[in-house]
């Protein structure tokens, strides 16, 4: 895979599709940051 | 027991020796710290395939103390050097990480086991709590460096995508840095299945894990890396990974 020079022109799907994934990706992590978190309270069970 | 932590072994060490050897061409302590992370995430795996054939007390540690406390803590600490580049914060943080690792190995190899408790026909994972006593410390802390190596890896390879995404540049370090970031929650959420009672999906978090971390890095760090040097606001590698 080569690096697609320092800019690139960003197609329809990047432009909409990457920010709605990383919102996706963070809120997975607060997620498990959250169940991780209750365990240790001893809301969830197992830590 | 199914083969999945085997395949999962043998992609975690060719990207561990990936790693090592990027670390060997160009230095830089992020690409250290993620080898020793990863040399971790291979143990902890290894010791699983392990424990499927067969109990070894010593091994059942080695897994404890590498898959279960310390390669999410030592992967995020590579990232907290990739995106914490003035100053000596990420150096005393990690030599608090080293000492908070040392504890842990003493808690765990000093840890009463019981092996007869140990049933090799059902994965480690859902028996360990019989088998290993844990202290609360050993708990307190596992939980601990799973959040802060959760937190750090996932967190910032989230935010080195997003910062890739609104500059516009470098887009195979933004997908790379979207897929480590995937990779990196997979095992992490595998975590929760596990406590839900889905003992296989562990596994296979595991190896979906490695392998979209894996494919991340190549993606993050194949071509002209001297380009990415240009833009000293952008992190200039990404962080190749994440599990718990």
């Amino acid at each position: 895979m080569k690096d697609q020079s320092k800019r690139f022109k960003p197609s329809v799907w990047t432009e909409r599709f990457v920010p709605v994934l990383l919102t996706a990706l963070l809120l997975a992590l607060l997620t498990v940051m959250v169940i991780t978190g209750m365990s240790l309270l001893g809301a969830w069970p197992g830590a | 027991m199914t083969f999945i932590p085997y395949l999962s072994t043998l992609v975690t060490f060719a990207f561990t020796i990936a790693v090592f050897n990027r670390y060997r061409q160009r230095g830089g302590w992020h690409l250290l710290l993620w080898g020793i992370g990863l040399l971790f995430y291979g143990l902890g795996t290894l010791s699983e395939v392990i424990l499927s054939l067969t109990f070894n007390v010593f091994i059942l540690k080695v897994w404890y103390l590498t898959g279960a406390m310390l390669t999410a803590a030592w992967l995020g600490m590579g990232t907290v050097h990739l995106l914490i580049r003035k100053g000596n914060t990420a150096q005393i943080m990690t030599w608090g990480l080293a000492a908070v690792s040392l504890l842990a190995l003493i808690l765990v190899l000093s840890a009463p086991v019981n092996p007869a408790a140990y049933d090799v026909t059902r994965p480690a994972s859902v028996q360990y709590k019989d088998i290993l006593t844990r202290s609360g410390l050993t708990i307190l802390l596992t939980v601990l460096l799973n959040i802060y190596g959760t937190l750090t890896l996932v967190g910032g390879a989230i935010y080195s995508a997003f910062l890739f995404w609104r500059k516009k540049v470098l887009a195979n370090r933004m997908f790379g840095n979207i897929l480590i970031a995937a990779g990196a929650l997979s095992p992490a959420m595998g975590g929760t299945f596990l406590r839900a009672g889905f003992a296989d999906l562990l596994y296979l978090s595991e190896f979906i894990g490695a392998i979209l971390m894996y494919i991340g890095f190549v993606m993050s760090t194949s071509g002209k890396t001297e380009e990415a040097a240009n833009y000293p606001s952008s992190p200039v590698a990404s962080p190749p990974l994440n599990p718990s």
